[in-house]
Formats: C-alpha cells, structure tokens, sequence
C-alpha cells in the first residue's frame, strides 16, 4: 500500500504529468489530483471511451482484451490503463 | 288599365262598370270552376302540347299577383274534346295571361254577356272577398252539377240585377241624367237580359265546353298516361341501354321488430319468493321430463316457423394492444464471456443451479454493468449530477479506493502508466540507447536553436567517443558507491546494480536496485542486505534468481521476480560458508555432474582461497569446494592493508563459455590457473602472472582467448596454450581495476580504472585505447558493463548513478569477428615467439 502511494506521487511528480485520476467500475472518480469539475467531465468521457474500445477489441476476438490505451493530441497525451474494478487515468504533456 | 270600384268613373261608365263588375262576378263565380280550369289547361296545351303536364304554369296579373289556377277538374276518360273549339277559345283566352283587364274588356267588346271567358283571369284588386271565396269554392266538389251552379248563379245574377234595379230607381229621383240614367239602366238591363240569355247560351256553351274540357282532360289524362308510358318507356330505354351502370341505392335500417321477448328474471336466493321460484322451476324441469316419457299424449309436435333473422356481421372493437419493441445487442464478446461462464460450472447439476445462477447473474451483473455504464452515462450532464452526489459519500470512497490500490493488476497498471509516462519524457534518448531514429515530437515546443546547437556540438566530434544517453538514479540510491553491475541474461533491459561501501569502516547494509532501463527514474526491485555487496549475477536458467555475494561471506540467492525481494538461499547458516569477503560468484552450467541435477549453481570465490560451488536442494544450501588455494599460499591480500595472511585470495574466476567444465582463475598472488571442475585438486595450467590479478574474462568470440587485468595497469591477453601473455596492453598509470570484453564486436573491449574507461579496438590499434573516457569530475568509475545487442557501455560511479554511454563513431566490425581476432592474436602470435 506504501509502495502504491509512493508510485503514485512518483507519477505525479514526473515531468509534464497533469493529473492522475483514479476511477472506480461505476465511473466514479475515487482519487484525483485535478479539479473537480475537470475530473467529473475526464471521467465521464472516457469511461464511455474505453468501454467502446473495450467492446471494439472483444468483437474482433472475443479473448483478447483492452489492456492499455493511449491517446494523443496536440496539447497533451491522456493514458488510460483499464481494468475491470477500476480505470486509472493520467493527463501528460509530454514536450515539458 | 284597371278599372276600380263602381264609384269612380262617368256614369255610363260608371253603369257599364257596375254592369261589367256585375257580370264580372258572377261570371267569374259561376264560370270559374269549369272555364277557368279549362282555359289554363287549354292555354297551356296550344302553346306546348308536348310539355310535360307537370310543369307548373304560373298566372300573375298586372301586379304580379300568383294567380295561378289551381287544378281542380280531374279528367275522366272518355270526354271527347273537339279541337277547333278549342282553339278559338285558346285564342280567346291566349291574351289574357298578358293583360286580364284588357282581354275582359275586349271580350266585353265581342259579347256582352260572355264575361264567362273571361272568368279565367282573376282581377285581384276587384275580386277580393269574391275571389277568395270563389277559389274556396274551387276546393269543393270536382264535378259538381253544372247546371245547378249555373242556376243559382243566374239567380245570383238576377239578384244583383234586382239590386242594381233598386239602385237605379233611386237614382230616378236625380235630374233627368237619372231618367237618362234608368233609361240606360233599363238599356243595361235589357242588355243583361241578353248577357243572360247570352249567358245562357254560353252556358250550354260551356256545358259543351265543359265536356270538351272533360274530354280535353282526359285527353290530358292519356296524354299523362302516354307520357308516363313515354316516360316509362324511356326508363326502360334507359335501364336497357345502360345496364352497365349501377344505380345508387340508399339503405336504411328499420327499427327491430321484436316478435317475442321475454326476459329472464333472477332473483336473489334471500329473496322471499325464492322457494317458490325454486319450486316452480324444479316443476317445471319434471314437467319436460314428464313429456317426453308420459305425456306425450298431451303434447303433440308440431313445427312452427318463426322468422329467420337476417344475418349480420357486426364488428367489435377491442382495446389496443399495446405493443412493446424490446431489444438486446448481443456482441461477440457477450456471447464468448457467457459461454464462459456457463462452462466454469460444468459438472453437479443441483448444487450447480444456484451457483450457475449467482455465475449468470453475475455475469449478468457484469454484462448490465458494461452495457448499462454504456447507456447510461450517455450524457455528461447525468455524470456530473450523479458523481457529484457520489462524492460526498467519503468513506465509502475512501474503502473503495483502499480496495482498488491494494489489488495487484493496479500495481501492474501503475507500472505500465510509469513507464509509459517516462518514455514520453526520455523517448528520444531511450531511442538514442536503442540506436532507433528519434522521431521528432511535432506537437513540441522545444525551440530549434537548441537542438542545432546541439547537433553542432556532436557533429564537431567525428572521433570515436562516448556519448551519454542515459542516467539511471534515484533518491535512493544517490551518493551510493555503485560496487557491481550485472545484466540480465535473459531480458538485456535489466540491470542489477549492488550499492555499498565496503571500504569504509562503518559497514552500513548495502542495496541493491534492480533497473529496467526504460525506466531510469526509479529501480524496479529494491532490496537491502545486510552486508556490502560486492557481486551480482543473473541466472541464465532462473532468470528470476540472482546470486549475490557479499562482503562478510555470504552467498545469497534473490528471487526478484516480485516486487517483494526474497531470499530464496543464504548462505549464512551454512557451515562451510565463507568468512571472507566473496569476491564473485558465477552461475554456471554443469556440464554433467554426478547426481544428474541440470540446474546451474552458484560458484563463489572467496577471499579466503576456495573456491566452492553452491547448491541449493531440500533448503539446504550448501558448498562443495571447487579449489582450495588457501592452504598453499599465504599472500597478501587485495585490499590496501596488508594482512599477514598465508591464504591466496581468489579475486575472479571465469568459466569457458563453451565448455563450462573449465575455468581460469586469477588469483592475488598473480599466476592464473586454469582449473577444471572435475578436478578439483590440481590446476590444469598455470599461466605465469606476477601481479594480483582484478579481472579476468574469457573472449565471447573466440574460444581460446581471454584477457586479465591487473593492479601493474597492464592488461594482458592470453591464449589458452600459451603460457605468457599474447598481447599486452597499458594505458594509464593506475590500475586497472576491470576489462570487459565487447559482446558485439570480438577486438573490442573495455577497461577501466578509478579515472577513465577505455575503449580498446585491437583493429585500430593495440598501443592506445580507442576512446578514453574521463570519468565526471568528483565520481570515480566503480563499475563497467558493456549492454547485449546496442553499442552502449553502462559505467556505474561512487555517486551512485549510473551512466549509459554509447559508443560513437566506432566502426563495428562485420561478420568476420572471430576472423579478425584471430588474425590479431595469430600474428601476435608469429610475432612473440
């Protein structure tokens, strides 16, 4: 449990992070470090994402499954590592 | 023109017009009836004899009264009309449509006495009481006798006559315009007198009108007849011409005849009278039973025929069903996931129900959270509201997030996001360590004048050289005095890296980090000992495992495949154990040893001359010496204190890398001895060395070959059957602490010592090193390892980090590596002997 909480500060305190947003089964924000308002809208929007890439993958072959994604755009990068109990979310903006 | 009352007008015309009213009126009351209906159809029939007798004919005198005659005579068949008659009587009455006063006047003209003609037109304003009267009269009796009518109307006439005579005698007694007057009436009178006896023959006349009337209206009546027959006729015509067509026709419900009813009539059982009801029921069901059996002479069947009804179809209309459209999306997924769990709970049918149940249910739980976390945060606006009362819940969250941080696959996601995000942040140098192109990051913001800067900084140097890539360090570990450095066999990103001190007094617990190198911010595997370090290596058949020696003696085996470190061997219980520091410790390869066992061992080499290989069974670690060189020298040891000692110290060891049953030695005192496995009591050669031996390694390429370092700062290459050293090389004034030889290309190896590493190409040249690399100002090189697979050179420093270098501008050799080597040492070879 130490250990997690260090890796998570680690993760916080890594160049160019944003934010990291821990987000339970149901889409709830458990842990954030962002502001409300942005974390209520992050994790919202990609809860709805990563089911369709989730459902996109196991439709093509129902045993593989989404472990990772990752998204870039121009002014930062968002990964996402999805499980089934949680989604852990972190906002980088990786040119710092 | 009309003429008014008696009262206006000169006498004589005043008489005339008395006369004329007179006869007027009773003309027109007498012969109303019959000339007048005869006229209006005799007028009509000369204009249009074809016209349908239906068409109404309107009357209107000068005024525009409706003076229609109204059809009063009806036409009994076998009346004879005579048809010039008629028509003189046609053309009498023809003009007075137009002006009724006017023709009643010319028909005065004609015949005094023939104001009957002309009692077919009604003079409205002189004709007030009378008329009416007279057409109430024409309501009655249709074919009343005409001679009494005409009777009474002469005795009418006669009475007004009477009258008119009184009124006359009166006047006698004016002036002799009186006499005149009576003389005139008396005129008039014989002048009525021959209106009526004109009148009487008019009468007769129209007695003879009368039946050519009546035959005119039974002419009419066939004409009517005819026409309906014409008519019929036509409609015959017309149905046999177009059958085709359809006709119209309306149907309407009459009201339902009932023929009999007679309802039912129920009665509660608390009711009074319902016994008797009952009673009388119950005679009544035995009285139709009896009539069957008994009585059947009392009734006699006898048909009867009621009506039958006519049927209908009668439509109902019932509530609309109220349709519900329910769908589901199965997707490839859903069906494999259920299919799935329906076959974990394959066999036990009753006790498998309510767990195949909870399974569905559960998968149903996981499939309506899928699908419904898919629908139903459809919107953001519901998100936001219901996350926002979620999040008051704390404590529920906070257990939640407990959960979540504790399970494993979040430590695993926690890896993968680190290192994710730390290659975002070190791509281009961790594609510079991997030789990849870098790929320039478009979206960055970095100015370019920085990175031209930078690429005239290296262009400038064409020279070999050693480039700095990347520096692996962390909090923990710096200030740390890095003492080894081992690759993993299996996985080249692996690096375990022991810190310690152990030439300082105060022995603190050393730690060793394993790094991956795509992560050089934090070490993957942390773990302390409780002496200095001072060897590592991998396992090549347990890649988890790494042997670890230490400076108090202790052989350790890690297993470093979990975060949590453990120690799977120490060699601290065992009572052969070292008590001196371990200098190395090797994994090697038996090639075949006695008990069968496959597994490679640990061999260690101690300070204290022995040399014993560790194996780990049962929980038992335990050593079988390999080499004793204790017993037979007492040197002096390595370390800067000089101990009396009469016990060589084993500084390093190699194995063959082919043939792992031999090894070579090097040893403090100086010789080299090249052992065998199997042998463990003498040394198969002795190469001559004078000096303490630091490194020794055997040549990856080429089997015959290695190379040793020394304290006297030469750096001798040797060959297996050669005794004295091939090649030698010197550089720097101080000793050389490690060599290690390239794995990628043959002439290629490194040395290093406290200041400097040195890259030697025994292609370029054997005198210098290619590159020497000055070590960063206040650190010292404690460590050298050379990567699998890049050209890049791990140098690890007493302020704890270590740097990776690649190598630059160094032509690698091609395929013939062993060639070449084997070409430099032949003709060092022909050369030294």
């Amino acid at each position: 449990m130490a250990e997690v909480e260090e890796t998570l500060k680690r993760i916080q305190g890594q160049n160019g992070v944003q934010g990291i947003i821990i987000v339970n089964s149901e889409g709830i924000p458990v842990k954030t470090t962002l502001d409300n308002p942005s974390t209520v809208q992050y994790a919202g929007l990609i809860h709805q994402l990563v089911m369709k890439a989730r459902s996109t993958i196991r439709d093509i072959d129902p045993q593989n499954d989404l472990t990772f994604l990752r998204i870039r755009s121009k002014k930062n990068e968002i990964m996402i590592a999805p499980d089934k109990d949680y989604f852990l979310i972190v906002i980088q903006n990786p040119s710092d | 023109m009309r003429r008014t009352s008696s009262d206006g007008g000169q006498s004589q015309d005043k008489f005339q017009h008395a006369a004329f009213l007179l006869t007027h009126r009773s003309s027109a009351r007498s012969s109303r009836s019959s000339i007048s209906v005869g006229g209006g159809r005799k007028r009509r029939k000369s204009r249009c004899p074809d016209q349908a007798l239906r068409r109404a004919v309107r009357v209107l005198d000068v005024n525009g009264n409706d003076v229609t005659p109204l059809p009063l005579h009806r036409s009994e068949p076998g009346d004879v009309t005579s048809q010039p008659d008629r028509r003189l009587l046609d053309e009498l009455f023809s003009d007075t449509e137009s002006d009724p006063v006017k023709s009643s006047s010319s028909f005065c003209g004609t015949s005094g006495s023939s104001l009957l003609g002309s009692s077919g037109i009604f003079d409205g304003p002189s004709l007030t009481n009378d008329s009416e009267h007279s057409i109430a009269r024409l309501d009655t009796s249709i074919n009343p006798p005409i001679r009494g009518e005409v009777q009474w109307k002469r005795d009418n006439v006669k009475q007004h006559v009477t009258e008119e005579k009184q009124h006359v005698t009166e006047e006698k007694q004016h002036v002799t315009e009186e006499k005149q007057h009576v003389t005139e009436e008396k005129q008039h009178v014989t002048e009525e007198k021959q209106h009526v006896t004109e009148e009487k023959q008019h009468v007769t006349e129209e007695k003879q009108h009368v039946t050519e009337e009546k035959q005119h209206v039974t002419e009419e009546k066939q004409h009517v007849t005819e026409e309906k027959q014409h008519v019929t006729e036509e409609k015959q015509h017309v149905t046999e011409e177009m059958l085709a067509e359809g006709l119209d026709t309306c149907l309407s419900e009459t009201d339902t005849i009932s023929t009999l009813d007679i309802l039912s009539i129920f009665m509660s059982e608390d009711a009074d009278d319902a016994e008797a009801l009952n009673e009388r029921n119950v005679k009544y069901a035995e009285l139709c039973k009896n009539r069957l059996d008994s009585g059947e002479y009392r009734y006699v069947e006898r048909p009867m025929q009621t009506f039958n009804g006519a049927l209908k179809d009668k439509q109902t209309q019932t509530d609309k069903m109220a349709l519900v459209d329910e769908g589901a999306t199965a997707s490839v997924w859903d069906i494999y996931d259920s299919f799935c769990n329906q076959n974990k709970t394959p066999s036990g049918e009753e006790d498998v129900y309510p767990e195949t149940t909870m399974n569905t249910s559960k998968g149903q739980e996981q499939r309506a959270w899928q699908s419904s976390n898919c629908s139903s945060f459809s919107t953001a606006s519901t998100i936001c509201s219901k996350i926002e009362m979620e999040m008051c819940e704390d404590s529920f969250n906070d257990y939640e997030l407990e959960l979540i941080m504790s399970s494993e696959s979040f430590q695993y996601s926690l890896l993968v996001m680190e290192r994710s995000i730390v290659a975002n942040i070190f791509q281009t140098r961790v594609a510079a360590y991997r030789q990849l192109p870098a790929m320039e990051d478009p979206d960055s913001t970095v100015k370019p004048g920085a990175e031209e800067r930078n690429e005239d900084g290296e262009e400038s140097s064409s020279s070999p050289t050693l480039e700095h890539v990347l520096t692996l360090s962390c909090k923990l570990t710096r200030g740390c005095n890095i003492t080894t450095m081992a690759l993993h066999k299996k996985n080249p990103d692996i690096l375990a890296v022991g810190y310690g001190d152990f030439e300082s007094k105060n022995q603190k617990p050393s730690l060793v980090c394993c790094w991956c190198l795509k992560n050089p911010t934090w070490p993957e595997r942390v773990f302390n000992c409780h002496s200095c370090v001072t060897s590592l290596d991998f396992s090549a058949d347990h890649p988890n495992q790494l042997a670890v020696g230490m400076h108090a003696g202790t052989v350790a085996i890690y297993d470093v495949s979990q975060y949590n470190v453990t120690c799977i061997a120490d060699s601290s219980d065992c009572f052969k154990k070292h008590v001196k520091p371990v200098w190395q410790v090797n994994w090697i390869k038996p090639a075949m040893t006695l008990s069968g066992e496959d597994m490679d061992a640990v061999v260690s080499v101690s300070e204290d001359g022995r040399m014993s290989k560790w194996s780990h069974s049962s929980n038992r670690f335990d050593c079988s010496d390999l080499m004793n060189l204790g017993k037979k020298y007492a040197k002096i040891k390595k370390t800067k204190q000089v101990l009396p000692l009469a016990v060589t110290s084993v500084f390093c060891v190699d194995f063959h890398p082919t043939d792992s049953n031999t090894y070579v030695v090097g040893t403090s005192e100086g010789p080299i001895h090249k052992g065998c496995v199997s042998n463990n009591l003498n040394f198969l050669d002795t190469y001559q060395h004078s000096l303490p031996v630091n490194h020794i390694e055997w040549s990856p390429f080429s089997s015959d070959v290695f190379l040793s370092c020394s304290s006297a700062r030469i750096i001798h290459l040797w060959r297996k059957d050669l005794f004295t050293p091939l090649l030698s090389f010197t550089s720097t004034q101080m000793a050389v602490d490690a060599v290690k030889w390239s794995p990628n290309c043959s002439t290629i190896f490194a040395a290093r010592n406290e200041e400097q590493v040195e890259i030697w190409d025994l292609n370029l040249s054997t005198m210098h090193p290619t590159i020497v690399h000055h070590a960063a100002a206040g650190v010292k090189v404690k460590s050298l390892l050379f990567t699998r697979g890049t050209d890049c050179v791990l140098v690890g420093d007493t302020d704890g980090q270590v740097t990776v270098y690649r190598i630059k501008n160094l032509r690698v050799g091609g395929d013939k590596q062993v060639d070449s080597l084997d070409d430099i040492i032949n003709s060092a070879a022909s050369s030294h002997i």
